[in-house]
This record gives structure tokens, C-alpha cells and sequence, in this order.
């Protein structure tokens, strides 16, 4: 019985920063920024421990706007280890990689290929009686269904379409390369190796069509395991398909329901506890946190008025499981009050008609009474710098935050 | 809601209260109770009842919770009586007066959505409050949105918490660049990661050129040093030779200096100096001998001189505890004549204790005990005695007092004899003010009724061209919308295509006129050569060529056809010209054949272009048929209507609309006429419904017969207030008398109990049977003053018994020494025989540490004098065992030997040495070797050669070093490129500054929102406000004032905020609210609060206005009667209790008008229990 593996990957993104997270000296700052290249040498680990007979990247190995020419050397140092063991790695551009600068300098070792942009390429392993079809990305933006271009299946070989799209659509993720699980399973190939959505995802078995998801996540909304997909063909089919982890610092959307706390230490505890369950989880790994409180509660308007503080100590309780553990990367105050805003809107005392007069205000289109501060504050940060949900691009956030804030301290036992 | 009643059971300091409140419109409640008298309880008081008690109350400190129990008792805003309570517990705790669950609905009518905090805030106030409300207004400096915010909620910090919103947003990015806060600091960071990022990124081009440049350095570099090394390879040769040949001919001269002392001894090299030494061990030890000797010598003599008093140092310890006794002795010979004068004093005092109590002697009252039962049983019956006296007085006091207050409450109430029964009058009353005011209904209607008038006519006046009245309007059918807008669109479609064809004829037209004058202008040119001109023009040329050739190349004389040809110019010049005639002739002929294409092509533009016009023309005919035909579809539609042809489909679309809104008015203007018939219809049935109820003159109209049956409800309900309040003191006042005989006779019966152990206790104590409480308690301090005092005679006596003994022991002890050890001293007084052996010891023991020390010495000083012979008889051993050694006799010979040794060992060293350094300088070579390759090369050639070839290693050298130094430092640029993390530590550095100026950009711009949020939401709050609010607040303050400020103004600042200012009482002057006193704006304060609280009533069902020694800071007579004034006048619209512990406003009150003020006194509390609450 004839038996190989091979190893499916994608959005490696090498180099790629992580985002939003604050400097912190007792972070374990090495080690996040060595985080991208750390799990590539994971994947090579893996292929070689595995003796996979090649490794595939569907895309999006490096970043476009990244111009560092180590990457490159990084790159290619990791790819001999791969040579030196005679695997094969192949490999396609995506949206990232047809803008690169490294991409167009890189020249590639001996057994990596890279499939052309100009029309899908073909490549056929004799030994594993194998053939793998791929295009890459020639610009950032391809709007058409590539898949068009690739060849039917080759007849009494386990065939193998590399390929870099959004499928039909997927949220957060640009729709470049559409096209349909119908289509690719028209092509008769025995497995579609995706890239470029982040999320892992199988969206089809036999044949099979799936997403790896990334090596590494870099921001909080890649937060989970990541890694790459184990693949074993037997006797021409797939016989097996194995996640296997290899990232080396987690993210985490932690959501902390706080209804029934009393007092802040009685939430900071549950707090604590959470983050406990959520690095048990990493295996070992730091993890970088999104502390999101939730729920209705007495203490809404002390976490509001206090939001530094909370914050303080939400890093404090993260702290207290080893210095290099646990980076809080914000700490989001989504609960509500248990006070009755509602009614108090409607009484006719001073304050019911001020709470009704800042909801006016706050649902309102007029926001003239800000003045030009938000304005100077913008015209100071460097375009493109913050992110789309900060609150000077939402004004409706903004202001029913604002109106909280009034209210929690002025009425906060009204 | 107002209260008649409020009722404490075991709350507080009461253990029963029940506070009787008028609840008239007008009147003021004071509740006067001295300080820690129990106000502060009363208001918590009203808040439980209200919202509940809560689980854990420290108004449980007296009677605990069982029992806990608040009740109330008044009328609700109809007139309606309530009754509930409010029981300790947890659930639903609202009873009734049964004590049975009330559904908390019930409350939720009587105060609608007021919670605590509004209660607290808003229907709350005091001194406190009072004051800090009015600096909130003086900080604002009178900011007109803040002050009535403070008034009408309470909340006095409005200010301040908008002002740390700005502090807290200017601390992370104030609006104006600062370096030292955070958001301008994480921005530098940004900017400064940005710029490092773009140094720091290694561009493939950048890496690939330098790799380049590393590979050349490293190849130049080793060609240099495989040139080097071949250079270095001669220049050694050379140094060998000329650094070899000196020490070849110093070997020469060596091996024949070593043949000359060949017969010399050879003797160890240290031979000289070991024998000197020898001889220096033997005078040393002989010295050392002699010293030690003396020494010992010395010791001897000194030690006979040292001889200590043997009989003293034995008796050395006895002597020390003489001496550590003699300061006890003393104190002792010194206190004995004192205790023994104290010992005298209390005896005689046992004595007179023993004679005021009738005793002889102190042992018939031994058993009596100090704090024995039988004392404790006679003071607590002395105690109780008291106390049983003074609660029977007032128990009889209170008897009598309460039995006036019953006759007097029983006689009011025969004078105010049995309301009448109103309850179906007042329901009416409700009934119709249910609906509001009759007249302002009626009123309302008749206004709406002239507004739909107004605003038919104003529809009717918008119709466009139209001019033929309402009704001719109203019945006019016109044509459908739908209609118009087909007709409109075919009309507007069809002129479109007519103008659309038009405007293609006249391009086309435009087009043949642009062909035709461009073909004209082709036509015009210059005239055209024929063939012929060009064919001698281009003979002419050829010539000139040909005489340039045949003169200049083939040598041809042809002056006379040059001459011909060229004159005047010369050859050259003329063949030049004919070249530029025969081009241009050619080139004309060319342009020729260009010019008459265009001309033919424009020809054929032009017939093209006729022909299309003609086409355009007839094709214009057919829009132009459909445009007349949909513009008598138009004039179809706009005739029957009255209008003209030129009617725009606008003007007919807003006729439409305009005739939509007037028959829209027309509607709304029947409903508002008919709704206003019925209203006057009902209107006149209640009111003979009036009419039937109270028999009395027939009203004109319904607001007048509602009039007149709400003050016989008041009057009524009045009355009947005021027997409710007598009967419900009546009631009290009888249950106070029942307590007070019930207290009565209890303190009787005690008494006689008391009696029975009265007598037992005397029996005991063994005292006479008529003995009283005070003569008891006098016998008492005297048994145990008797037992005090014969306790201090024992202690004395053991104390004088004692002291004695010591001073006879210690005198016997130092006879007996001075006897035996010192008989000189026999004789001598006690403590100076003493003091005398004690310095005779110290002598001796001094003696006898020196002798001690001396002995030592002396064992020191024999060791050291046998160690110096045994070392004196070594060294002279060794001397003579080395002159042995060396083989001679005298010391002469001896020395002689050794020089001649030396001789020979010295010349054989060199020669070895030399032979040593030639082989470390000949690089390994065998001598004999060396001495051939030197003698092949003559000295005068080396030193030139070297140079020469010195100077090409340095070049070389030099050469080498600095390509070594470019290849290093382009390898270790190159290794820092492939290995460094710049970029990475940049790039991350650039994502943890926009964390942070996010976040912190994020936080001030939340709170840049929320101040101006805040200011935002109090100016529109104010500009909602009751036009007529600062009218009233002013009526209040001038009304607080006495007149002094006759009203309150709203003035302007600068930014165009409104502010208060007060208008003083000429009308005219005007001051801002920091030239007010402190007590004036205490004042305008308690101003805003009112009207604030007037506001809310109107609006809303109203608690009761608690004050709680709200009047402490109007200092004067007159502003407090003033305060209470306005205060009367806010009971119209709440009721107002208002608590002091001042008694002196009571005589204020009695100034105003009677019934303005409603007295109640709280009761009296225990001290002790007032210090617990407070």
C-alpha cells in the first residue's frame, strides 16, 4: 500500500507585527516579535519530524508592504532545511505576495516552486505520483475566478489545486479570486489546498476543500489555535486530515459576565479566573488578552468612572500568572447598568429631564457641540494609523459611551 | 401625598411615637425636639416608610427588630385618605393598618416614580445641603443651567464633574501640543518608530550590491597576501644572515677562552654565598644567647619586690558581701523610724472606725467582708431604695398632667361637633377635573376652532391660479395626477426629439461649412515648378559637382568654365546654392501632389456631407408631428380647468396638491367645530349635576359650580382633619394616663418587697432595726475603712520587724572580720572598719595580678635562653661541614678555591648561552647549516637588499590591511543585515505606539465628549425651561429676602451664557451672585429649591418636603420668619415638615398668621440614649 503525507499551510504573513498591543517592559517582547518566523520554523519542524513528501503554501508568505529583505533571507535559510531533507515546497502568491518587493528579488532554492501569475502552472511528482496545479496573484486585486484557467484532473494521480481566494465570501477578508465549492469540485481534483481567509474552516470532504487558517494570529480577531493542516494519502485517497498547532503565543476574546458581582475585587477575581481557564487552554503559551465585562450590573458605573483603574487591574490579575504569560491587550467595559435609565428619562425632575435631554444629544446628528477637538485630534495622527472602530471614526459609539460616562457619575444612584 | 398621622413603634429611640401632621395646604409642620432628640431618627424614619427598612439598621440599636413598625396616615392629591405601614422584613413589607399585605401599587400611586435618591436629593434638605448648594452656585458664578440643576436635583458637583472631564482629557491630549503628556509623547514615539523603520528595512538591492562588494574585497585581499608572503620569505632569509653572523664569531672567541681554565674545580654555583652564610648563623646565634641571659637575670630581681597580705585575699568574697550590704543597711537605718511612726497612725485609726460603729474591738467586725455579700446586699437595696422614690413621684406627676390634656381634647371636640358627608360631590369634583379644567377644555377647542379657520383660508390662498372661491374649488373634478404626469412626460419626450434632431441638422450643417473653407484654403499656393525646372535644376547641380570633381581630383585646368559657373561666389558656394535649388524644386513639386489629394479628399467630405443633411432634414419632420399632437393633449388637460395653453405641468402638479391640502384643512375644520358643540353639551349636563348635589345658587357655568364644590370639600375636609387630629391626641393622651397609674401601683408593690429585705440586710450587717438607707450606707465606709486599716498594721509590723534583724546581722559580720583579718581597725565605727578592709583587699589583689604577670615572664625568658645554645651549636655544625665540602682547611684557602671555580663555570655558561641563542635566531636550522648559508652571502649586499625589500612588504602591507578593513566591515554590514531584527524591533515599536495613541486618543476623546455632552445637555435644559421660572424665583427669593432683592435676573457673559443676578429692592440695582452675602445666596438657594420643587409638584404626585434644621443659618428674627413664610407658601403645592431643635422658632411661628404653623413637640429621650444616637 502506497502512503504519503503532505503538509498544507497558508497566510504565513512572515514578519508580520502584532497589532494593537500596548509596549509593556515586563512583556515577553522576544518572543512576540519573533512569533511569525518562531511558527514557520514550527512548520518546517513539523514537515521534517512528519518526512512529508512536500509542504504547500497557498498564498500570502510574506507581506506587501513589508520591505525588510531579511525576511527573504529568513525565507530561504528555513527552505534549505526543507531541500536538505528533500521535501518539495510549492507555493503560490497571494494578494500580499504579488505586491511584494521580496517576492520579485527572491531567488528561490532548488526544490521550491513557485506557480506562475501569467496562467496556472503544473508541476508533477513522479515518485509520489502527485500533480499539483496552482496560479499565483499577479496584482494585489484579482477579482475573477482564477480556477478557470486550471487544467482537468490528470487521470491515475492524486491531483492537487493550490489556490488563494475568498470562496464565496468571507467576512473581514477581501473578495479577491471568487469563486464556488461547485466549481472546485467540478475540477475532480482529490484536494483543494485554500488560503487567505484566517480562520481555519473544511468546507468540503471528498473531495476535500479547506482552509488551514494562519500560522500565527496577530491581532485580537485571530484570536484560537493556529496552524496548519496534516494531510496522509493512501493508495491515491486521502486518508486522513490532521490540524496540527504551531503557533507560539495565542490570542484571546475573553468575555467576563460580571451581573452578579458586588464589588470590583469580586469581578477582578472572576476576571482572574478566566484568564486562568483561557492560558490553561494556550498550552503554555502567552497569551495576549481582550478583557470584553459583560452584563448588567450594580458595579456598570463604577467600571465606567473607574475604567483606568479596572484596566490596572485586569494587567494586575494578568500579572500575577507570570510576568511573561498574559498581555492584556484591552479592556473593553460592555456591560450595562442596573439602574433603570429608561424610567428615569421619563420623571419630571431635574435630572429625569437631563437624562432625556443627553439621549436627545446622544442619538442625535448634530454633534456641532464638540467642536473642532476631534478634528485637531485627527489632523495629528498619521492617516491610516488607528483602527476602523476607534471612536473617531463612530460617533454614535463615541457619544452613547459619553452619555454612560455623564450619566454613571452624576446619576449614578439616581 | 400629605401626612395626617406618622406613627414609630420600636424604631430608634422610641419605643411608641406618634407624630399628629396637618396636612392643609398653606400650613407648615414644625417638629421641635432638642438635639440627639431623636430628628435624625424621624427622617430616616420617613425614608423607611417610604422605600423600606433595610435588612441591617442601626435603628435597632434600643429595641431590636421585633417588633419594628412605622405607619402612616394622610391624603392623597384628590383629597383621599390612605393609610399603610411599613413593617420590618424582608418581600413586599408595605402593610396596612391591619398589618396585612398591601400590594406596593398602592405607594406607587401616592408618590408616582420617585425613588430614594429623588426623596433624598430633591424632597430633602438641610443646613448642609442648603450650603453647599449655594457655594455650587457661587463657584458657577451664578451659570444660570447649573444653579437650577443644583437646585432641582440635588446634585451641587455639576461643575466640577465637567471641569475633571476637561482636566482628565488636557492630561492625556490637551488640545494644545505638549511634549509631557502622554498622547504627544506616544506620537513622537510613532513618528520617531516610523522614521527608524525606513532606515532600519534592508532593501533587496541594498543587500545584493553589497554582497557584491564583499566577494571582490575578499578576492583582492588574498592576491595581496600571497604577494606578501613570497616578499616576507626573502626579507627572512636576509634577517637570519645578518642576525646569526655576530653570534657565529662570539662562539669562536668562547670555545677558546673555555680550553684556557679547563683545570679548575667545579664547585656548586651557590658555593660563595652558602659559605658566608654559614659564618653569619654562628654570630647571630651567639648574640641571641647572650641577650636571653640578661633577661632572665632581670625577672629574678623584680619578682622579689612583689608580696601581697595573704589573710585579706582570703577573706576576699566575705569582704564584697560586706560591702554589697552596706547600702541596705543604710536605707534601712534610715526608713525605720518612719514606718514606725505609720504603724502608730493606723491603729489609731482602726481605733475611731471601731468607736463610730459601737465596736471594742476590730475582731467583732472580722467576718463583716469588704465586697462581701452582705455589703453588695445593703448597697443595692440603698440604690433601689432611690429609685423606686423618684419613679413614684413621677409617675403621679405624669398621671395628673395627662388627665388635664383628656378633659381639654374631649371639650374641642364637642365644640367642632360631625362633619357633613361630601363623598359623592368630591367624586363629581374628581370626575371632571379627571378631564382637566372645563373652561381651559372649552377654550382649547374654541382656539383650534379658529386655527382650522385660519388655516383653511391660508390653504385656500396657496391654490395657484385660481380665483373662483372655496366651493367652486371643493366641486371641481380634475383630471388624475397619473393623467398629468403621462402628458407632461409625452410633451417633454417630444420636444426633446425635435430639439435632439434639430441640433443633429445643424452640426451637420456646421461640418460642410468647416470642409469648404478648409477646401478653399487648399486651394490657394504658390505656383508649382514643371518637370522641366526640376530637370535643370538638377543639371545645374550635377555640373557644379562635375567641375568640383574634374578640378580638385583629376587635376583638369577649367578656370574659364569654373568662372562661368560660380561667378562671383566661388565654386563651392555655388554648388552649394544648386544643390538648395534642385531640393526645393523637387520638394515644391512634392508638396503639389500632397495638396491636390487633400483638396480631392475634402471634395468628397463635402458631397458625403450634403447628403446627410438632407437626410437629418426629412427625419426632423416626424418628432415634430408627435410634438404638435402631445401638445394638444396638453391644452385637452388644462382648459377645463379655467387655465391658459402656457400652463406648465408645475403649476397644474401644485394646483393638484395645493387643492389636496385645503380639502385636508376643510375636514379638520368640521371635526374642530363639532368636537366643540359636544364639549358645551356635556359641560352643561354636569353642571345641573352640580346644581343637584349642593342646593345651593345656581352656578353660571361649570368652572364656577366646580369652584364652589371644591371649597365646601375643603371645608369639610378641614373639619374633619382636625377631629381626627384631636380624637387620634385624645387617644394618646388617654393611653399615657393608663400608664402612668399603671406605673403607680407598680413601684408600690415593689416597694413593699423592698422592705422585706430591708430588714434582713440590717440583721446581718448587725445593724438597728430603724437604721435608714443613708445610716447604712455610712457603716458600711466605716467596716471597710476598719478592714483597710488593720491591713496596712500587718504589713507595718512585718516591715519594722525585718529591718531591724538586717542592721544586727550585718554589724556582727564585720566585728568578726575586722578580728580576725585587721586588728588595728578593732575600735573603729561599723561602716568605717568596713570601708577600710574593702581598699586593703583591692591593694592586695593589685600586688598579687603584677606577680602573676612577673612569673609569667620569667617561664617566657628560660625557653628562649635554651633555644639560643641549641641554635648556637647548629650553626657552628653547618660551618664546619661546608668547609668540608669545598676541601680546604683555613678559611683563606677556602676562599681562594671558590674563585677559581667560579672562573671556569662562568666562561662554559657563555659559551652554552651563545650556542642557545644561535639556535632560537637560525629558525630551526643546524649551525653548520647557518654557517654555510652565511658565508655565501657578503655583508655589504644585505643591508641594501632588506631595504628594498622592506619598503615592498609595507606597501604591501599597507595595501593588505586596508582591504582587510573594507572586507571586515562589508562582512559584518552584511552579517548585521542578514541577522539584525531593525526592522522588526521598528515595526514593533510602531504597533505598540499606535496601541497607545490609540487608547489614549480613544480615552480623551470620551472625555472631551462627555464634558461637552454635559454643557451641551444643561444649556438645552435650560432652554426648555419654563419661560415664566425665573419670574417665579424671583417672586420666592424676594419673598425669603423680606424685599431686601426684589426678583432674579438672566444676564449675558461674553461667551453668551446666561447667569443669575439679583435685582435689589430699588428695582434697579443689580448684583452677581458673588457680591452676595454667604446667608443672601443661602437664600437664593433655598429659592431655587422651592420653585424646583413646585415644578416637580405640578408635574408629578409629591412626597412630603423634609427640612431638617434647615433655618440654622438665617441668623436673624426676620429672615427666619421670612424662610418660614416662603415656606408656607411651597405647602400650597407639598406639604412641608420642617424639624429644629431650636425653641425659639416657635415663638418666630407665633408671628405669622394663625394655622400658618402646625406645632409638634417630639418626646422627651433618655441621655444617655440621646448620646447612643447622635
Amino acid at each position: 500500500m502506497s502512503e504519503f503525507r503532505f503538509l498544507h499551510a497558508a497566510d504565513i504573513h512572515l514578519d508580520s507585527p502584532m497589532r494593537g498591543l500596548e509596549a509593556d517592559p515586563d512583556a515577553p517582547v522576544a518572543l512576540i516579535r519573533d512569533a511569525s518566523r518562531a511558527t514557520f520554523r514550527n512548520l518546517i519542524d513539523l514537515a521534517i519530524d512528519e518526512r512529508v513528501a512536500f509542504v504547500l503554501i497557498a498564498g500570502d508568505l510574506y507581506d506587501g508592504d513589508w520591505k525588510d529583505w531579511r525576511t527573504g533571507l529568513f525565507f530561504t535559510e528555513q527552505a534549505a532545511r526543507l531541500a536538505e531533507a528533500g521535501i518539495w515546497l510549492l507555493l503560490i502568491a497571494g494578494n500580499h505576495d504579488a505586491a511584494s518587493i521580496i517576492t520579485r528579488n527572491l531567488r528561490l532554492p532548488q526544490h521550491i516552486t513557485l506557480f506562475p501569475h501569467e496562467e496556472s502552472g503544473q508541476l508533477v511528482l513522479e515518485e509520489h505520483g502527485v500533480a499539483v496545479y496552482g496560479q499565483s496573484f499577479a496584482t494585489r486585486a484579482v477579482t475573477h475566478d482564477l480556477t478557470r484557467n486550471y487544467p482537468k484532473a490528470l487521470p491515475g494521480l492524486f491531483n492537487i489545486g493550490l489556490l488563494h481566494t475568498s470562496l464565496t465570501g468571507r467576512p473581514g477578508h477581501e473578495n479577491y479570486a471568487p469563486t464556488t465549492p461547485d466549481a472546485l469540485i467540478a475540477r475532480e481534483y482529490d484536494y483543494w489546498a485554500l488560503g487567505h481567509v484566517h480562520a481555519r474552516e473544511v468546507v468540503h470532504e471528498d473531495p476535500w476543500i479547506v482552509f488551514p487558517g494562519n500560522l500565527q494570529g496577530r491581532q485580537i480577531r485571530e484570536s484560537g489555535p493556529k496552524g496548519a493542516t496534516l494531510v496522509t494519502v493512501s493508495d491515491g485517497r486521502v486518508a486522513r486530515v490532521e490540524h496540527r498547532i504551531l503557533d507560539v503565543f495565542r490570542w484571546c476574546s475573553i468575555e467576563v459576565p460580571v451581573a452578579d458581582d458586588r464589588d470590583l475585587d469580586s469581578a477582578l477575581e472572576r476576571i482572574a479566573n478566566a484568564l486562568s481557564t483561557s492560558l490553561q487552554a494556550a498550552d503554555g503559551r502567552p497569551i495576549a488578552a481582550r478583557i470584553t465585562l459583560t452584563g448588567a450590573t450594580p458595579l456598570h458605573e463604577q467600571l465606567i468612572t473607574e475604567a483606568e483603574r479596572v484596566r490596572q487591574g485586569v494587567i494586575a490579575e494578568g500579572r500575577q500568572h507570570g510576568i511573561d504569560a498574559v498581555w492584556i491587550e484591552s479592556v473593553v467595559i460592555g456591560t450595562t447598568s442596573a439602574a433603570d435609565f429608561g424610567s428615569l428619562a421619563t420623571r419630571p425632575d431635574v435630572a429625569g429631564r437631563l437624562t432625556k435631554v443627553l439621549d436627545e444629544l446622544a442619538g442625535g446628528a448634530c454633534t456641532d457641540f464638540l467642536g473642532d477637538y476631534p478634528g485637531r485630534l485627527r489632523d495629528r495622527i498619521p492617516e491610516g494609523a488607528l483602527p476602523a472602530e476607534h471612536p473617531l471614526h463612530d460617533r454614535v459609539a463615541l457619544l452613547t459611551r459619553a452619555r454612560e460616562l455623564v450619566l454613571a457619575n452624576l446619576l449614578g444612584d439616581v | 401625598m400629605r401626612l395626617t398621622s406618622f406613627t414609630l413603634e420600636k424604631y430608634g429611640n422610641f419605643a411608641s411615637a406618634k407624630l399628629a401632621l396637618d396636612p392643609r395646604p398653606g400650613c407648615i409642620n414644625l417638629v421641635v425636639g432638642p438635639n440627639g432628640g431623636g430628628k435624625t431618627v424621624l427622617r430616616q424614619a420617613f425614608h423607611d416608610l417610604l422605600f423600606g427598612i433595610p435588612g441591617q439598621t442601626p435603628m435597632a440599636f434600643l429595641y431590636g427588630y421585633q417588633g419594628m413598625h412605622l405607619a402612616a396616615e394622610g391624603i392623597d392629591a384628590s383629597g383621599a385618605p390612605f393609610a399603610f405601614a411599613r413593617r420590618k422584613g424582608i418581600g413586599n413589607t408595605l402593610v396596612d393598618a391591619a398589618g396585612n399585605g398591601l400590594d406596593p401599587i398602592v405607594l406607587t400611586r401616592l408618590i408616582g416614580e420617585a425613588d430614594e435618591a429623588l426623596f433624598e436629593r430633591l424632597f430633602g434638605l438641610d443646613s448642609h445641603l442648603l450650603r453647599s448648594g449655594a457655594e455650587a452656585i457661587f463657584a458657577s458664578g451664578g451659570h444660570l443651567a447649573e444653579a437650577l440643576f443644583a437646585a432641582g436635583s440635588g446634585i451641587a458637583s455639576v461643575r466640577r464633574l465637567r471641569e475633571s472631564f476637561e482636566k482628565k482629557r488636557d492630561e492625556l491630549a490637551p488640545s494644545r501640543q505638549a511634549k509631557s503628556k502622554p498622547f504627544y509623547q506616544a506620537l513622537d514615539k510613532l513618528t520617531g518608530a516610523y522614521r527608524e523603520l525606513h532606515r532600519a528595512t534592508v532593501r533587496p538591492r541594498d543587500w545584493q550590491d553589497l554582497k557584491v562588494k564583499v566577494e571582490f574585497t575578499r578576492d583582492r585581499r588574498a592576491s595581496l597576501t600571497s604577494q606578501q608572503a613570497q616578499i616576507r620569505t626573502d626579507i627572512e632569509r636576509l634577517q637570519r644572515i645578518k642576525r646569526v653572523r655576530p653570534w657565529l664569531d662570539q662562539r669562536q672567541d668562547l670555545q677558546r677562552r673555555c680550553e684556557a681554565v679547563a683545570d679548575a674545580p667545579r664547585l656548586p654555583s651557590d658555593t660563595e654565598e652558602r659559605w658566608r652564610k654559614a659564618q653569619q648563623g654562628v654570630e647571630v646565634a651567639e648574640r641571641e644567647m647572650t641577650a636571653a641571659g640578661d633577661a632572665l637575670r632581670t625577672l629574678a630581681d623584680a619578682l622579689a619586690g612583689e608580696q601581697p597580705d595573704e589573710r585579706v585575699l582570703k577573706q576576699g568574697p566575705l569582704i564584697e558581701d560586706i560591702e554589697r550590704a552596706q547600702n541596705q543597711i543604710a536605707s534601712d537605718q534610715r526608713d525605720l523610724p518612719r514606718r514606725e511612726a505609720e504603724r502608730r497612725m493606723a491603729a489609731t485609726r482602726i481605733d475611731n472606725a471601731l468607736a463610730a460603729l459601737g465596736r471594742r474591738t476590730f475582731d467583732e467586725i472580722a467576718a463583716i467582708i469588704p465586697n462581701g455579700p452582705q455589703i453588695a446586699a445593703g448597697r443595692d437595696l440603698v440604690k433601689k431604695h432611690g429609685v423606686l422614690t423618684e419613679r413614684r413621684e413621677r409617675a403621679a406627676a405624669e398621671a395628673a398632667k395627662h388627665s388635664l390634656a383628656i378633659a381639654a381634647a374631649e371639650n374641642e371636640l364637642d365644640r367642632i361637633g360631625e362633619p357633613s358627608d361630601i363623598s359623592d360631590l368630591a367624586a363629581l369634583v374628581r370626575e371632571v377635573r379627571a378631564e382637566g379644567e372645563p373652561r381651559r377644555r372649552l377654550s382649547a377647542l374654541q382656539t383650534k376652532l379658529a386655527a382650522e379657520d385660519a388655516r383653511l383660508a391660508a390653504a385656500l390662498a396657496k391654490v395657484p391660479l385660481w380665483d373662483q372661491g372655496l366651493e367652486a374649488l371643493v366641486a371641481l373634478i380634475p383630471p388624475s395626477r397619473e393623467m398629468i404626469d403621462r402628458a407632461a412626460a409625452t410633451l417633454a419626450t417630444s420636444a426633446n426629439e425635435v430639439n435632439e434632431a434639430q441640433r443633429e441638422v445643424e452640426r451637420l450643417r456646421g461640418g460642410r461649412i468647416e470642409t469648404v473653407e478648409a477646401r478653399n484654403e487648399a486651394r490657394q499656393g504658390r505656383p508649382v515648378p514643371d518637370a522641366a525646372a526640376v530637370a535643370a535644376a538638377r543639371s545645374h547641380r550635377d555640373h557644379g559637382w562635375s567641375l568640383i570633381r574634374r578640378s580638385k581630383f583629376e587635376g583638369e585646368r577649367l578656370e574659364m568654365e569654373i568662372a562661368t559657373y560660380s561667378a562671383p561666389r566661388g565654386l563651392v558656394a555655388a554648388f552649394e546654392n544648386a544643390v538648395s535649388t534642385a531640393d526645393d524644386v523637387a520638394d515644391r513639386r512634392e508638396e503639389e501632389s500632397t495638396r491636390l489629394a487633400k483638396i480631392a479628399s475634402l471634395d468628397g467630405t463635402i458631397d458625403k456631407l450634403d447628403a446627410r443633411i438632407v437626410a437629418a432634414d426629412e427625419r426632423l419632420a416626424e418628432p415634430r408631428r408627435l410634438h404638435e399632437e402631445a401638445l394638444r393633449n396638453w391644452k385637452g388637460l388644462a382648459r377645463p380647468l379655467g387655465f391658459d395653453d402656457a400652463t406648465e405641468p408645475t403649476d397644474l402638479r401644485d394646483f393638484l396638491t395645493a387643492r389636496e391640502a385645503l380639502l385636508d384643512a376643510r375636514s379638520a375644520r368640521e371635526a374642530a367645530h363639532q368636537a366643540l358643540t359636544l364639549e358645551a353639551a356635556e359641560q352643561e349636563a354636569v353642571r345641573l349635576r352640580f346644581v343637584r348635589l349642593m342646593l345651593q345658587d345656581e352656578p353660571g357655568s361649570l368652572s364656577q359650580a366646580v369652584a364652589v364644590a371644591e371649597q365646601v370639600i375643603e371645608r369639610s375636609t378641614e373639619l374633619r382633619l382636625e377631629r381626627d387630629r384631636i380624637e387620634t391626641e385624645l387617644q394618646t393622651f388617654r393611653r399615657l394616663h393608663r400608664q402612668a397609674e399603671d406605673d403607680e401601683g407598680a413601684v408600690r408593690r415593689a416597694l413593699e418587697t423592698w422592705q422585706e429585705a430591708w430588714r434582713e440586710c440590717l440583721t446581718k450587717l448587725r445593724r438597728p432595726a430603724d437604721d435608714t438607707p443613708a445610716g447604712l450606707e455610712r457603716a458600711i465606709e466605716l467596716i471597710e475603712e476598719a478592714h483597710r486599716e488593720n491591713q496596712r498594721l500587718v504589713d507595718l509590723d512585718h516591715r519594722v520587724s525585718g529591718m531591724r534583724g538586717n542592721i544586727a546581722t550585718f554589724e556582727s559580720k564585720v566585728t568578726a572580720l575586722v578580728s580576725g583579718v585587721a586588728p588595728d581597725l578593732d575600735g573603729q565605727p561599723i561602716d568605717i572598719a568596713a570601708g577600710a578592709l574593702r581598699r586593703r583587699l583591692d591593694a592586695s589583689r593589685t600586688i598579687e595580678a603584677r606577680r602573676d604577670q612577673l612569673l609569667s615572664q620569667q617561664n617566657q625568658a628560660m625557653l628562649r635562653n635554651a633555644q639560643a645554645e641549641a641554635k648556637e651549636r647548629r650553626a657552628v655544625a653547618e660551618r664546619e661541614s661546608l668547609r668540608e665540602e669545598i676541601g680546604a682547611g683555613s678559611d683563606e684557602e677556602i676562599i681562594s678555591r671558590i674563585e677559581k671555580a667560579t672562573e671556569r663555570a662562568r666562561a662554559e655558561a657563555r659559551l652554552e648561552e651563545c650556542e642557545r641563542e644561535l639556535a632560537k635566531i637560525s629558525d630551526g636550522w643546524a649551525i653548520h647549516a647557518v654557517e654555510q648559508e652565511v658565508s655565501g652571502v657578503p655583508v655589504e649586499t644585505v643591508e641594501p637588499e632588506l631595504a628594498r625589500l622592506q619598503l615592498d612588504f609595507d606597501r604591501l602591507t599597507t595595501d593588505r590591511e586596508q582591504a582587510a578593513v573594507e572586507e571586515r566591515s562589508l562582512a559584518e554590514e552584511l552579517r548585521r543585515i542578514e541577522t539584525g531584527e531593525n526592522a522588526l524591533t521598528a515595526e514593533e515599536s510602531r504597533q505598540s505606539a499606535i496601541a497607545c495613541v490609540t487608547r489614549i486618543s480613544a480615552d480623551a476623546l470620551l472625555y472631551h465628549a462627555a464634558a461637552c455632552l454635559l454643557q451641551a445637555g444643561l444649556e438645552r435644559l435650560r432652554g426648555s425651561g419654563d419661560e415664566g421660572l425665573l419670574g417665579r424665583i424671583g417672586t420666592v427669593f424676594a419673598r425669603i429676602t423680606g424685599g431686601a432683592y426684589s426678583g432674579v435676573l438672566a444676564d449675558e457673559d461674553d461667551k453668551g451664557i446666561p447667569y443669575l443676578i439679583a435685582i435689589e429692592a430699588d428695582g434697579t440695582t443689580t448684583k452677581r451672585v458673588q457680591q452676595l452675602s454667604e446667608g443672601t445666596r443661602d437664600q437664593l438657594f433655598l429659592a431655587l429649591r422651592i420653585v424646583m420643587l413646585e415644578d416637580y409638584a405640578a408635574k408629578a404626585p409629591a412626597l412630603p418636603f423634609i427640612a431638617d434644621d434647615l433655618l440654622q443659618t438665617f441668623d436673624d428674627y426676620g429672615r427666619t420668619a421670612n424662610a418660614l413664610t416662603a415656606l408656607a407658601d411651597l405647602s400650597q403645592h407639598v406639604q412641608v415638615i420642617l424639624l429644629s431643635h431650636h425653641r425659639q422658632l416657635i415663638e418666630v411661628a407665633g408671628t405669622l398668621p394663625a394655622n400658618t404653623v402646625h406645632f409638634c413637640e417630639l418626646p422627651a429621650v433618655d441621655a444617655g440614649l440621646a448620646g447612643a444616637m447622635s
